[in-house]
């Protein structure tokens, strides 16, 4: 079994310091599926400047980096499966379009959330991902489909 | 400045209001600045709004709406994303414009469904996206 | 035309009808994709894939341009899956 540690997921993504939103992959198998993890914690900069006196759920870890957290977790499963294969994508990496995500559950400061991520479907520059994020025993949320996509340069139509 | 929720940023400059027949029409602009928060991890060679801050954006549009609509104790939380795409990239400098036609349903009143579209500031189409979200309250954070 | 032609228009209308969000009597077999339902690239792709899902085929990406209507998609796959429809 595949397991990689931070400093692994730094040389596979290109996204640093404070968006790199993986941790820890604790299973891979190249080509196939994904488990990792990424900690919430209160010192995390989407919780600067909260006002005082806020009830429990506006410390709620925000979806969209809930969404990007679950989407570089597929990343990593593509980019080092294309890795291990032979592979080498030139351009960008860029989160294409996704469909039929449903988010349950919240996480708060101090969860741990972890992502199952598995490849559904490879096209070329083109992967299709599904999965889900855990806490804990709580499933937070199912993702039907994600699309991910290398495009060179950034005029081609795509974008982020 | 200070948020009631927590987010990566603060998404929207501006956010214009309307009534519309079964629900409402939310528009929101945000200029993208190279100095935002995250952006500066995204990449660290060149920088382009993240597609998730695009999302972030819209839900912080209709977190407005919810405030505006149901007192400032009510906030909307992603339920769904039924699909969600991108176009043009957004870079330091660009605008993002924001239309959003939000529909509710008399039987499902705490629901609320979003059809949004995202266009850069020379018209090209940047994003599009239907939401569902949930308008809850917090109780004893209602002053309403 | 053939029922089996028909039966499987139908069901390419269905999968380009769920990408593109419209219903499925607004994709007319010669209605371009992009022009009346605003696809692009991604969409193209997603179409691409759920076909080779459910027919259990390879279709090259070199076909993607010429799939720009319904009746373009149809000939692409009957190719690909040797229909005799």
């Amino acid at each position: 079994m595949i397991t990689l540690e931070h400093a692994d997921i730094r040389r596979i993504l290109p996204h640093r310091h404070p968006v790199l939103l993986v941790d820890r992959v604790l299973e891979l198998e190249p080509g196939s599926r994904i488990v990792a993890t990424k900690t919430v914690t209160g010192s995390e900069p989407c919780y600067a400047g909260l006002e005082e006196d806020l009830p429990a759920s506006a410390y709620a870890y925000p979806a969209s980096l809930l969404v990007e957290s679950f989407g570089q977790t597929g990343a990593v499963l593509w980019l080092y499966s294309a890795a291990m294969a032979g592979e080498r994508s030139e351009g960008t990496l860029i989160f294409g379009s996704a469909r039929e995500v449903t988010i349950t559950g919240r996480a708060y400061p101090g969860d741990v959330l972890r992502h199952t991520v598995e490849i559904d479907q490879l096209i070329g520059d083109n992967a299709f991902m599904r999965g889900e994020t855990w806490v804990g025993d709580r499933r937070i949320a199912t993702l039907g489909s994600v699309l991910a996509v290398v495009r060179e340069g950034l005029a081609v139509g795509t974008g982020s | 400045m200070s948020r009631r929720f927590a987010a990566p940023l603060t998404a929207v400059d501006t956010v214009d209001i309307a009534d519309a027949p079964d629900g409402a029409r939310v528009e929101a602009v945000k200029r993208i600045a190279g100095e935002d928060p995250y952006l500066v991890g995204h990449y660290p060679d060149f920088t382009i709004y993240p597609g998730v801050f695009t999302l972030e954006s819209v839900h912080q549009a209709i977190r407005h709406w919810a405030t505006e609509r149901h007192g400032p104790g009510a906030v909307a939380e992603l339920a769904a994303i039924t699909s969600i795409s991108f176009a043009a990239p957004l870079l330091p400098g660009d605008t993002l414009r924001i239309g959003c036609d939000l529909t509710t349903r008399d039987d499902t009143p705490a629901t609320v469904r979003a059809k949004v579209r995202c266009h850069r500031g020379d018209g090209a189409l940047s994003a599009r996206m239907t939401l569902e979200l949930r308008i809850d309250r917090r109780d004893g954070d209602d002053h309403a | 035309m053939s029922e089996a032609r028909e039966k499987h228009l139908d069901e390419l209308r269905e999968i380009v009808a769920e990408v593109l969000e419209v219903e499925p009597e607004e994709i007319t077999e010669t209605g371009s994709f992009v022009e009346e339902h605003e696809a692009d690239s991604l969409r193209a792709i997603e179409i691409l894939a759920r076909i080779e899902k459910k027919y259990k085929i390879d279709i090259p990406q070199s076909e993607l341009p010429q799939m720009e209507n319904l009746k373009a998609v149809y000939d692409v796959v009957a190719h690909q899956a040797g229909w005799q429809d």
